[in-house]
């Protein structure tokens, strides 16, 4: 009968023992509420670093045209001194 | 009844059996925790992790913003310059915005004309070739302009002077010339008074009989004896103008041989 009660007892403990370790060893509510925050911080992030990244994607583009046209722009300028050149 | 031994087999039977419950009770109770959870390592993890994730962001974003601000400053600055060469273009002529406009008018003007006589029959061509001299007169002195030299307007002069050469070598083309003999069926003596003589004369042929060896010399493969044409020969009715060198010389061997024939 003694026995019998030891072993409920040590049993009991074991149990406790998972029960405590199984609970109590995860993150507070607030911390995981501040991981939570930090998750939604680097995702906003993440977008507006892609749209930062598209619109100097597309004004490098504009600027090669842009660069295209002025070199266009100050050839017909040359061609036409010469123009004006052999017209003289 | 159930005797003392009986009884205390019983409780110890009961108690392993409670005791096995218990602990895969409060076993599944701290794995389902485990496994739903994440430990308190495993949060410390993931707040590093995005923390570092968020430094790095927030880094690529000040320098992402670095750049564009200094790429709206390169295309402000290129659209100014292109602007600035635009305009010191235009003022290389001295001209104002309404003499560009009239200049533009004059060409297109021209343009039309050149495109009007492309479009002509090889006939009506022929017949107004001397506006080819016109167009290209005009074109002459519209390139004497400082205006010529801008690139819009000596584009559309080379492109001009391009059609007008075109229309040039068509006419040279020993085609076009072809394309426009006429023929005409030759008649009988006794009903229509056919001989190279009356057809020149004809209003729709030279209107004009002393052409009669233009059609001789233009038919040489089937006239040998310009006196003796048959009905229903198909004569070539070379181009109107006057006789060249050859129809003249042709004409006084005629004579001289019908003179010599005479005497």
């Amino acid at each position: 009968m003694k026995r019998a009660l030891k072993l409920y007892l040590g049993a009991a403990f074991l149990a406790l023992a998972f029960v405590v370790v199984g609970c109590s060893s995860g993150p507070s509510e607030d911390e995981l509420a501040q991981l939570e925050a930090l998750k939604a911080e680097v995702a906003s992030l993440q977008k507006e670093v892609n749209a930062k990244q598209a619109e100097k994607e597309g004004l490098q583009k504009q600027i090669a045209d842009k660069q295209a046209e002025l070199a266009a722009a100050m050839k017909e300028q040359d061609a036409t001194r010469e123009r004006l050149k052999s017209q003289q | 009844m159930i005797k003392p031994k009986e009884y205390h087999m019983n409780f110890r039977r009961l108690m392993m059996l409670n005791f096995i419950v218990v602990i895969v009770l409060a076993f599944g109770t701290s794995l389902a925790s485990a496994q739903t959870k994440m430990t308190k390592e495993e949060w410390q993890k993931q707040i590093t992790d995005y923390t570092a994730q968020r430094d790095n962001l927030k880094k690529t974003l000040a320098q992402l913003n670095k750049d564009v601000d200094s790429l709206k400053a390169l295309l402000a600055s290129l659209n100014q310059k292109i602007e600035s060469t635009n305009t010191e273009t235009k003022n290389l002529t001295g001209s104002s915005d309404e003499l560009r406009k009239a200049y533009a008018a004059q060409l297109a003007a021209l343009e039309n004309w050149v495109n009007e006589l492309a479009r002509l029959s090889n006939q009506d061509l022929y017949a107004r070739k001397a506006e080819i001299d016109s167009v290209q007169a005009k074109l002459d002195d519209l390139k004497k302009s400082k205006l010529a030299a801008m690139q819009e307007n000596h584009d559309r002069i080379v492109a001009l002077q391009q059609k007008i050469d075109g229309l040039r070598a068509a006419l040279a083309k020993p085609e076009f010339m072809a394309s426009l003999e006429k023929t005409y069926v030759v008649g009988s003596w006794k009903k229509n008074r056919d001989c190279l003589w009356n057809i020149s004369k004809k209003k729709d042929i030279y209107d004009n009989p002393f052409m009669w060896p233009k059609i001789w010399q233009g038919n040489r493969d089937q006239i040998k004896d310009p006196d003796i044409i048959r009905k229903g020969q198909r004569l070539k009715i070379p181009t109107a103008g006057p006789l060249t060198a050859a129809e003249k010389k042709a004409e006084h061997r005629y004579f001289a041989k019908k003179s010599a024939g005479n005497k």
